[in-house]
Formats: C-alpha cells, sequence, structure tokens
C-alpha cells in the first residue's frame, strides 16, 4: 500500500519527541450496497474510503492523528501532530521492520466485487419474491446485501508489519406483516467474512420465506406475561446475552479504570462447572474473524470464563501495558478514522450434552427466546436489558403460544450463575457491536441453554 | 467555504446532457480529547474530505462516493455513480430539488472556535474531571470524560441550480460518572454543547454526572406494579427518537412508521406539541440547508395531541404530493440522502421539575431507560425496556430502583402525558440521526415488572 522507506520516515518523525511507541494503520476500504424496499431498487451506492492514522504513544498518553492525504508529505504531517501531545526525552528509533505472516486465513472463493450489479439485484428480486409470496398479510419486504473489502497495513515501532485482507458479505431480511391494524416485524441476516459463495450456498430466497413466515406468525401472539421465570434461551439467540453480560465487561480498558463488575472476580467462579466461554478471532469466515487485529496482533483464540472460572480477560496493546499482559489479539477500530479499543471479535458459549428438546420438556412453566432483536448493557453495574425478537410461552414442558413484547432484563453475574442446564446445538450468528462511538463486526454463538430466574419484562 | 464548492463544481462538471447529477463535498476537522486520572489518555486531531455523488438517469439511481481526491478518481466517482444507476428501478420520484431563496439567515458556525489552542480544549476535560471528582464523596471514579469538537464545511453543486456552501462548529465534553458504596456502583451522564469551546458549561455538567450518579446508589429492584410515573427528560428523549423515525415520509411510504395514515388523528394527550425545528439557534442539527441543499424549516409535527406533518426529502415529498421540509439527511459523504429528523422537540410546558414532583405521592421517576433500540417495536409502538430511577413518595425522592422494566406503546405513553415541565435536553440521538429534545414528562399511569 505505501512503501517502507515511507513508513520509517513516519515512525521517525513520530519518535521524533521522544514517545515510547508509533504506530501506523493504512486502510482502503471499498464498499457496495443493494437495498429492494418497497418493491422498488431505490439506490445502488459504491465508493471507495482510503486513509491512514497514526498512533503515538508516551506514558498512558495517546496521541493519534488521521488523513486521507497518502503521500509521504501527507503522512508526515499526520505523524508530527499525533507526537505534538508527547512529551520531552530523545528520540528512539524505530526497529527494522519485518514482515509478519498470518497463521490464519479466511479464504474469499467469489470476490464479491467482480460480480455485476445487476446479478445481485437479481438474487434481491428473488428473495423479495419468495417473501412476498407466502401470505396476503405480508406489508412490506426490505431486501438488502452489503459487501467490503477493507485492506488494511499496520507498521509500528517495534518493527512490525502485517497487513490484512478482509471481504465481508452480509445479506438482510426484514418482513412487515399486518392483520387488523396489528403489525409485526420478523428480522434475520447472514453475513460472513467471505466473498459470494455465502449466498450461492445459502439461497436469500429460503431465509426470506422464514422470515416472512415468523412476521405472519407473529401476528397470531399473545402479550408476554411480566415477572421472574424460567428461560430457555434457543441456539439462535445467538449469544446476545454473553456478548452483552460477560464479553463486554471482561474488555480490559473497563478492567484498568476499575469501572467493570469483573475487576475483583479473575480467577474466582463467575457460573456453573459447565459453562466455557470463548472469544475467538480464528473461526474460519466467521463476521467477527480477521487473520491479525487493527494492531498487527495474530487472531487468537482466548478463554474468558473456563469451567466457570474467569480466567482471561480481551485486552489489547494499551491496556495489555497497563495490565502487564500481552495482547490477546482483541485490538480492533472501525477505521483509520479511530484509535483501536479491546473489542470481542467472535464470543461464543460452548454447547455441552443436554438435548435442546429435553431442556425445553424438563420447564414446567416460563418462555423460550428463538431469537434476540440486540440489547444494551451497562458494564459498570453489569445490568442489561436484551429484546426477544421470537419467543414462546412454555407450558408443560411444550412451546405452546407466541408471544410479542418480551425483554429480559438482570445483571451479567447473575444470570451466568443461574445457568441450570447447556445444551449440544450450536449456532454463531453474525451481529454489529457499538462502543464508544465505533461500530465493530462482531459473531455470537450459543447452545440452547437455560437460565433457571430471569425478569421478562412484558405487557401481559 | 468557497474551495469546497469549487470541488463539488469540478466534479458536476463530467455530468452528461441527459442526466440529474449532485455533488457533495464534506470538509471536516475534528478534535477528541480522553482525559482519566488528571492526565491526558489520548488526543485525536483529523481531516478528512470526500465527495458523494448522486446521479438520476432515466429516471434511475445511482450513488457513489471517494475519500481520494485525485483527479482521476474524480471523474471515476461520477462513473461509478452512472453504472450504479443502471441496475436500479426507473421512478418518477427520483428528482433533484432546484435552488429556492432562503427567508432568514442561519449562522452555525463560529470562526473563533477554529483558533482555540489544543491545551485549552484538553483542560475542560481535565476541569470536567476534577470537578466530578469532587462533587460528592460517593464518587469513585468516571467510566469516560471527554472533549469533542467538529468544524465542518459542506457544499453542494447540482444540474437543477443549486450552488451552496455552509459551514458548521459543534464542542461539546461529557461525562460519565461512577458512584458506590461497598458492591454497588451506579453511573450517571452529564453533556454540554456549544459553537465554541468556551460557552460549554463545565460546572452544569459535572453537577449532572454526579446528582445522577449518587442518587441511583443503593438501587434495588421492586415488586411488579403501575403507578404513577415522571420520565426525566434524558429517558423522554430515547422515546422521542422512536417518534422521529416514525415521522418520517421515507418511512410512513414504506410501511414501516407506526404513524401511516395517522395525519389528523390523535395520537397523545392535549399537552403534547412536537415541532422538528432545522432552524433552531442553539440546535445540535440547525443547519442552514439540508443534506440535498433545500433550506431548512420548522415544521409542526404533533400539535395539541394531533398528528399534523410528516417529514420530507424532495423524494418523499415527491411520491406523496408534498413539498420538502427540509429533512434530507446524512451521516457522510458515504451515503445517499434519507429522511432524518432535525431538532425535533418536545415543547416545554409551565412546571418545573420539583413542581411536578411535589405533586405526586407514590410514583416512579424513571432516570434513564436502557434497550429502548432494541425494545420498541418501530412499526407496532409496543415496547418493553429497562429502567432506573428513583420511587416518588410524597413528593419527594425515595429509593433508588434498578433492574425493572417498563411495558407499554407510544401512543398509550403519549396519551398518558398529564403534565409537561419548563426544563429541558437536547441530546444528539443514540443509534438514530438527529437531535432530540424533551423536557420532564409526567404519566398518569406506567406498567413496571420487577420480582
Amino acid at each position: 500500500m505505501i512503501e517502507d522507506a515511507v513508513i520509517n520516515a513516519v515512525l521517525k518523525q513520530a519518535l521524533r519527541s521522544g514517545a515510547d511507541f508509533a504506530e501506523i494503520f493504512v486502510e482502503r476500504n471499498s464498499t457496495q450496497t443493494l437495498n429492494i424496499e418497497d418493491g422498488k431498487l431505490e439506490t445502488i451506492s459504491s465508493g471507495q474510503d482510503l486513509g491512514a492514522g497514526v498512533r503515538v504513544i508516551s506514558g498512558g498518553r495517546t496521541g493519534y492523528a488521521l488523513t486521507n492525504v497518502l503521500t509521504r508529505q501527507g503522512l508526515v504531517e499526520a505523524a508530527a501532530a499525533a507526537a505534538a501531545s508527547s512529551t520531552g526525552g530523545n528520540a528512539k528509533t524505530a526497529a527494522d521492520l519485518r514482515k509478519t505472516e498470518s497463521k490464519v486465513n479466511h479464504p474469499v472463493e467469489e470476490d464479491p466485487f467482480a460480480v455485476s450489479a445487476a446479478t445481485k439485484a437479481g438474487w434481491l428480486w428473488a428473495a423479495n419474491e419468495s417473501a412476498r409470496s407466502r401470505g396476503n398479510a405480508i406489508r412490506q419486504v426490505l431486501v438488502g446485501l452489503a459487501q467490503q473489502h477493507q485492506h488494511v497495513l499496520i507498521a509500528n515501532s517495534e518493527g512490525l508489519l502485517a497487513e490484512d485482507d478482509r471481504t465481508r458479505v452480509r445479506f438482510v431480511i426484514q418482513v412487515v406483516a399486518e392483520a387488523n391494524g396489528d403489525m409485526q416485524r420478523a428480522f434475520d441476516s447472514l453475513a460472513a467474512t467471505c466473498g459470494l459463495e455465502l449466498i450461492r450456498n445459502n439461497p436469500p430466497e429460503t431465509l426470506a420465506a422464514r422470515v416472512a413466515d415468523e412476521a405472519i406468525l407473529k401476528l397470531s401472539s399473545i402479550p408476554c406475561p411480566a415477572g421472574e421465570m424460567p428461560v430457555v434461551i434457543g441456539s439462535r439467540s445467538a449469544g446476545v446475552l454473553f456478548h452483552e453480560a460477560c464479553g463486554h465487561p471482561c474488555e480490559a480498558d473497563g478492567i484498568t479504570r476499575g469501572t467493570s463488575v469483573y475487576v475483583p472476580l479473575m480467577g474466582k467462579k463467575v457460573a456453573p462447572d459447565f459453562v466455557t466461554i470463548v472469544d475467538d478471532a480464528t473461526v474460519k469466515n466467521a463476521w467477527g474473524s480477521f487473520a491479525f487485529d487493527d494492531e498487527g496482533t495474530p487472531a487468537q483464540r482466548t478463554v474468558v470464563v473456563e469451567n466457570g472460572v474467569l480466567s482471561s480477560y480481551l485486552v489489547d496493546r494499551m491496556q495489555g501495558q497497563k495490565l502487564g499482559r500481552l495482547s490477546t489479539g482483541n485490538g480492533r477500530r472501525q477505521s483509520y478514522e479511530h484509535i483501536p479499543i479491546p473489542r470481542m471479535t467472535n464470543t461464543f458459549l460452548e454447547p455441552r450434552e443436554a438435548d435442546p428438546l429435553e431442556i425445553i420438556k424438563d420447564t414446567k412453566g416460563g418462555i423460550w427466546v428463538g431469537k434476540m432483536a440486540g440489547g444494551q448493557v451497562n458494564p459498570v453495574t453489569g445490568d442489561f436489558v436484551f429484546g426477544a425478537d421470537e419467543a414462546f410461552l412454555i407450558e408443560n414442558g411444550e412451546l405452546t403460544k407466541p408471544i410479542r413484547g418480551a425483554t429480559l432484563i438482570g445483571d451479567g453475574p447473575t444470570v451466568l450463575s443461574r445457568i441450570d442446564v447447556v445444551g449440544s446445538d450450536f449456532f454463531m450468528g453474525p451481529g454489529t457491536c457499538g462502543k464508544f462511538g465505533q461500530f465493530a463486526h462482531a459473531g455470537l454463538g450459543q447452545p440452547t441453554l437455560r437460565v433457571s430466574k430471569l425478569t421478562v419484562g412484558g405487557t401481559g | 467555504m468557497s474551495e469546497s464548492l469549487d470541488l463539488a463544481q469540478t466534479v458536476l462538471a463530467n455530468a452528461r446532457k441527459t442526466e440529474h447529477v449532485e455533488v457533495f463535498v464534506q470538509d471536516a476537522s475534528h478534535t477528541s480529547i480522553d482525559v482519566f486520572g488528571g492526565e491526558t489518555e489520548s488526543l485525536t486531531s483529523a481531516r478528512t474530505r470526500g465527495v458523494g455523488v448522486r446521479l438520476i438517469s432515466n429516471g434511475q439511481m445511482g450513488y457513489a462516493y471517494t475519500a481520494e481526491l485525485s483527479g482521476e478518481s474524480l471523474r471515476d466517482v461520477v462513473e461509478e455513480a452512472r453504472h450504479n444507476a443502471t441496475a436500479s428501478s426507473p421512478d418518477d420520484a427520483n428528482v433533484l430539488p432546484g435552488p429556492s431563496r432562503q427567508e432568514n439567515e442561519v449562522n452555525v458556525f463560529d470562526a473563533d472556535a477554529a483558533s482555540v489552542p489544543v491545551e485549552r480544549k484538553v483542560e475542560i476535560a481535565l476541569e470536567l474531571e476534577a470537578a466530578i471528582l469532587k462533587g460528592s464523596d460517593q464518587i469513585r471514579t468516571l467510566r469516560n470524560c471527554s472533549y469533542r469538537d467538529r468544524l465542518a464545511h459542506f457544499a453542494l453543486a447540482s444540474t437543477s441550480g443549486i450552488a451552496a456552501a455552509w459551514s458548521q462548529s459543534n464542542c461539546s465534553c461529557f461525562a460519565t460518572a461512577v458512584a458506590g458504596e461497598g458492591q454497588d456502583s451506579q453511573t450517571g451522564f452529564g453533556l454540554s454543547n456549544a459553537r465554541h469551546a468556551n460557552r460549554l458549561d463545565i460546572d452544569h455538567t459535572a453537577r449532572t454526572a454526579v446528582a445522577r450518579s449518587t442518587r441511583l446508589v443503593g438501587a434495588k429492584k421492586i415488586s411488579t406494579t403501575k403507578l404513577p410515573a415522571v420520565f426525566d427528560p434524558q429517558a423522554a428523549v430515547a422515546l422521542l427518537g422512536v417518534l422521529g423515525i416514525a415521522a418520517s415520509a421515507e418511512a410512513v411510504i414504506k410501511g414501516r412508521s407506526l404513524f401511516a395514515g395517522k395525519i389528523g388523528q390523535r395520537i397523545g394527550s392535549d399537552i403534547v406539541t412536537i415541532v422538528d425545528d432545522g432552524r433552531v439557534t442553539d440546535g445540535l442539527r440547525t443547519a442552514p440547508y439540508d443534506a440535498e441543499g433545500v433550506p431548512t424549516t420548522r415544521t409542526l409535527v404533533v400539535e395539541n395531541g394531533f398528528l399534523r406533518s410528516y417529514l420530507f426529502d424532495s423524494r418523499s415529498g415527491e411520491r406523496m404530493g408534498a413539498s420538502s421540509t427540509g429533512n434530507a439527511s446524512r451521516p457522510s459523504f458515504k451515503t445517499p440522502p434519507g429522511v432524518a429528523p432535525s431538532n425535533f422537540v418536545l415543547a416545554p410546558g409551565q412546571k418545573s421539575q420539583e413542581e411536578l414532583i411535589t405533586g405526586i405521592d407514590n410514583g416512579f421517576y424513571v432516570q434513564e431507560l436502557i434497550g429502548v433500540h432494541s425494545g420498541v417495536n418501530p412499526v407496532s409502538g409496543s415496547f418493553s425496556v429497562g429502567a432506573t430511577g428513583l420511587m416518588i413518595s410524597k413528593g419527594t425522592f425515595g429509593q433508588p430502583v434498578r433492574e425493572v422494566t417498563i411495558a407499554s406503546t407510544v401512543f398509550d405513553l403519549l396519551s398518558g402525558v398529564v403534565e409537561i415541565g419548563s426544563d429541558f435536553t437536547l441530546v444528539p440521538g443514540f443509534l438514530v440521526e438527529g437531535a432530540y429534545g424533551s423536557p420532564s414528562l409526567v404519566i398518569g399511569e406506567i406498567a413496571v415488572a420487577g420480582t
């Protein structure tokens, strides 16, 4: 992307006023999106973003400057701006650059940018048709395809030089059904770090039909009962709960600041023996995967909770320095416009032995959650809220009626301790995670499991 | 800034005779400072520029953008928009607005803002942190403490005759305080916005964060019940975000608005009035023009409980036979314009928040809602969201409350508004475009689910 000589000049400038560490992150990001809504393919949008960020660390202080002028002069100016806040000391020398090769890769079979917009539009039209044909109650269908090719180069004053190519494809579908003035919405998506083989191998029409059926079924749903009850969380809920309730509080910035509920709990029991939670950027082609993180640390697998014991935080370079630990490959940033912060990659709870159907059978009363709508957590208190997008009442061990408007509320440590059975199935899905104004691609996964008691908010 | 307008005109010159083309240029500088423990944790300075091109040919629309501003890229970006148009659906509503005269000047740029030294900006964040730490013995630490500013120049040129340039300056400081006792920790957020760094209200921001975190210490779950509620402005704006999305004519056309077909109907109690004002002084989203160069306006959305108008850009206006209300919006040059609120505000009433609370014998003060983006069904308006707050007992704050949910529908809530405060908070939307403002609201009765 840029010559080694330019990188060296940038790092030299960045270290001039005595900083401990300097890094350059260069990114070229190409995107294309197509959406059909209301029976129209309104706009096809595409483009290129190109830019670089220079980071200078001096003690605990980070200076960052970014530019989209990628000439030698533009980059050296950015380096000088980033170094402006580092104080005193003699200029340090950057180590010689050594290119790091990755042991992990996420192969791309069919480059999405080599396929015409018309072909992709054809797939969306087929999905649109498939959803609309499911019944007269279908009022609105939105289908979308987004693709991205992100090429990044990271080089730092310790001699690291790494490049990563990330091709991502995402298909989304949203259906609105209506009966007697009651409107209900269903949503799903398909996304991976790979090429268009994702779409070839998983026909969007099939997913579109399923989502349409879900929206229609929701029309017959009854209001969700409120109160504390057992909640069986199905595998397609895709670990949203553990991402929010366990993943975020394990991110190292909350630990070094002392603002996470997990600060006093390292090495302690936080869940029953049969709960193991992993963050793993090496999962082949998953939505949160990469070869290198955005600081050039190779992708790795980190066990966060091992057999119920809190065993590792999710660490980037900066927080690792503060904690006296190595980065766990969790330094991520949305783009060159952002400073890397500790983030999850693909986070999931590992499956065990229980038959998922038996788990439901074994539950006298409560609710089953098939899909989550997303959630939010306060990492300081651990308090969370999740919307259940698809849910059923459980009566005497059977799923009886679909319910609407269910939300789950609680706090991370309590909900983990109340998991009483973990199933043998597993599903990992794609999510978009927001933190401090930065968005990241995240994989989320889990087996079917049961929380013995959880507060359910509902109107029934 | 004419440099941006010149660039827009240069790109526009690549349009062909039969094409309708609009070129948008954005040139923004920003500073971002985070402090912790009396030290600068990070300081970011940035300048980013980019061009977005909307092209309509034979009724088909395509969009392309680039951050690379070389001559070749500027020609390619028009060609790419042209290519993208060929696979889209032809639509008579695909029109570009023409120029229109501005009624009055809107100035949202303080030229002095650019000359504030970075040392002063760091000081602001440090002063805020220090003020919070000494605000109460119960303050343990801060989750974040930041200063941000953004000076942006925009230009828009089109084949339909628009040639406009405008600038915006925004500064803010904000913090989340962490207060606690024993095992219990609670958070409180404070924010100040201004056109110039020197007009940020640091003391007020600190007091807000301190008060909001300390008064929640010792929070407990309560048992499931129905009772009157006071929504704090920070809680009320979260729900206004849902209404702002619903007010978009684009959402109405596409059948995903809970306001569809409800113009002229009662949707709230007769004291509820909601206005979208793109020209109000000190609005976070105030600008002379919207994202397609149409002058911004003030739109009465809800008047004394009755739904009066949606919010339109040119295309949705064309579809519904209405004029644009100047609500075209885009987060950056990387996205084509869509419809979004500007400053979407529930009009304040007469009584102070204290007076509202004094009148309540047994109620729930909702300080914060969580999970609104996932807990509210934007089509049906039903919701069940998490809440944190305080019990109101005989007109004063009592036991702090956490981990409860509130379930209702947007319409029940709006119809249940029995009093409106004179206090007011305007904040940027959370995961939604636009700025949202509200006073405290008293709701006759809500259902709270706890133990």
